[in-house]
């Protein structure tokens, strides 16, 4: 069977079914603002309001930190309260940062860029919520820190221990573990896709089965 | 769209090329409602990156381009298995002015070409549209993003698979 047979069965390939395209400016606009708002709705307003919950949080961790360097003289227990919550603060201000970027980069989504490149950005953008997850995470285990001080750690019953220890440790542990788990290499590889699919995030695991689709479409095939 | 691209000129060079639209709404859809849907979307999306069109590629190109990432987009988020369907399913005509007994041929053959296509993944179907579709390799290159030889080298395997494939079907 040769090339040009496949093309002649292509060729005889036509539509009558031109009806339902309406090529008018007026038709346009009105998609122009129902797509806008489709996507208002979908992917800028979850964004947006996780970007306001953010800044709200960074901001109030913050004055906390400076209300306790500003009132209170140097101690243990301020020692604690003030890196943990500034570890907090500076954790949730760069997931910030990765959302006000996906909301930029989802409005200067280029189609007319080529497949590989396009596609690549908009999977990418499905799966940018791993990637605010994962740095999320890494601040669990200062939530169970920043309450420390002098009198607890000198006077602490060995209930406080052992309570302390083990919550520490179980934070401490989770956090490592999703924060290797999940990188994109593990998630394409098995682990951790239970987790996410565990969360109603099945579509991020497809997402993410994708982008090493084109990745191996833009490699150079072996002979 | 920016008001500086003469908007009747452009939904008219739209117009010219909408077959290229049907063909790839035929490959990454299999009903009626779907391509509809899909259609409307290419448009819409050709419209609003029309700011983006310069005269320095082709128009075409261009339009590759833009539908063929939005199909993608669109096959990746409604991806079905059911996936193999009866020519009565595509939108199809048959080419006037064959005999019968060609035209049962070219038919049934048809119906297997688009079946194989069918089982390909969505960046190899972008690939044998665009060369059944008679763009060189330095153009499919230039849409898909890909060097020229790799082009060459996943055609080449396509394409086997595809007569092979039909091939068998045939017997």
């Amino acid at each position: 069977m040769e090339d040009n047979y496949l093309k002649r069965l292509w060729d005889g390939t036509n539509s009558p079914t031109d009806h339902f395209l309406e090529l008018d400016v007026a038709t346009f606009e009105k998609m122009q603002r129902r797509k806008a708002n489709a996507l208002l709705r979908k992917l800028i307003v979850p964004k947006l309001t996780g970007i306001l919950l953010g800044i709200g949080w960074t901001v109030f961790m913050v004055m906390l930190v400076y209300l306790s360097l500003h009132y209170s003289f140097f101690s243990v227990g301020q020692l604690f309260f003030t890196v943990s919550l500034s570890i907090i603060a500076i954790i949730t201000a760069i997931a910030v940062a990765l959302y006000v970027k996906d909301v930029v980069t989802i409005w200067q989504i280029d189609h007319s860029a080529s497949v590989t490149n396009t596609q690549q950005k908009l999977v990418g953008l499905q799966c940018s919520i791993i990637r605010s997850v994962r740095i999320m995470w890494l601040q669990l285990p200062f939530y169970t820190t920043w309450y420390l001080n002098a009198d607890l750690l000198l006077h602490g019953s060995f209930l406080f221990w052992i309570v302390q220890i083990l919550l520490s440790g179980a934070s401490i542990w989770l956090a490592i573990w999703l924060f290797h788990s999940l990188r994109f290499g593990e998630l394409q590889a098995g682990k951790a896709r239970g987790f996410l699919k565990g969360y109603g995030l099945s579509s991020v695991v497809q997402a993410i089965d994708f982008i090493g689709e084109i990745e191996r479409f833009k490699e150079q095939p072996a002979d | 769209m920016r008001k500086t691209i003469d908007e009747k000129e452009f939904l008219e060079r739209i117009r010219i090329n909408r077959g290229l639209l049907f063909k790839i709404c035929n490959i990454y859809c299999v009903n009626r409602e779907d391509r509809e849907d899909l259609a409307q979307e290419i448009v819409y999306q050709l419209w609003r990156s029309g700011a983006s069109f310069d005269d320095s590629c082709r128009f075409t190109t261009w339009m590759y381009r833009v539908a063929l990432n939005v199909a993608i987009s669109y096959y990746r988020n409604t991806k079905r298995d059911d996936m193999t369907v009866s020519l009565s399913e595509w939108a199809i005509d048959i080419e006037n002015g064959a005999t019968d007994v060609d035209e049962d041929d070219m038919e049934r053959n048809r119906q297997l070409l688009y079946n194989s296509i069918n089982e390909l993944n969505a960046m190899d179907r972008m690939l044998i549209l665009l060369f059944l579709e008679e763009k060189n390799y330095s153009e499919i290159a230039e849409i898909a993003g890909i060097t020229e030889t790799n082009v060459a080298t996943r055609l080449n395997r396509i394409r086997e698979k595809l007569k092979r494939k039909i091939a068998q079907q045939k017997d």
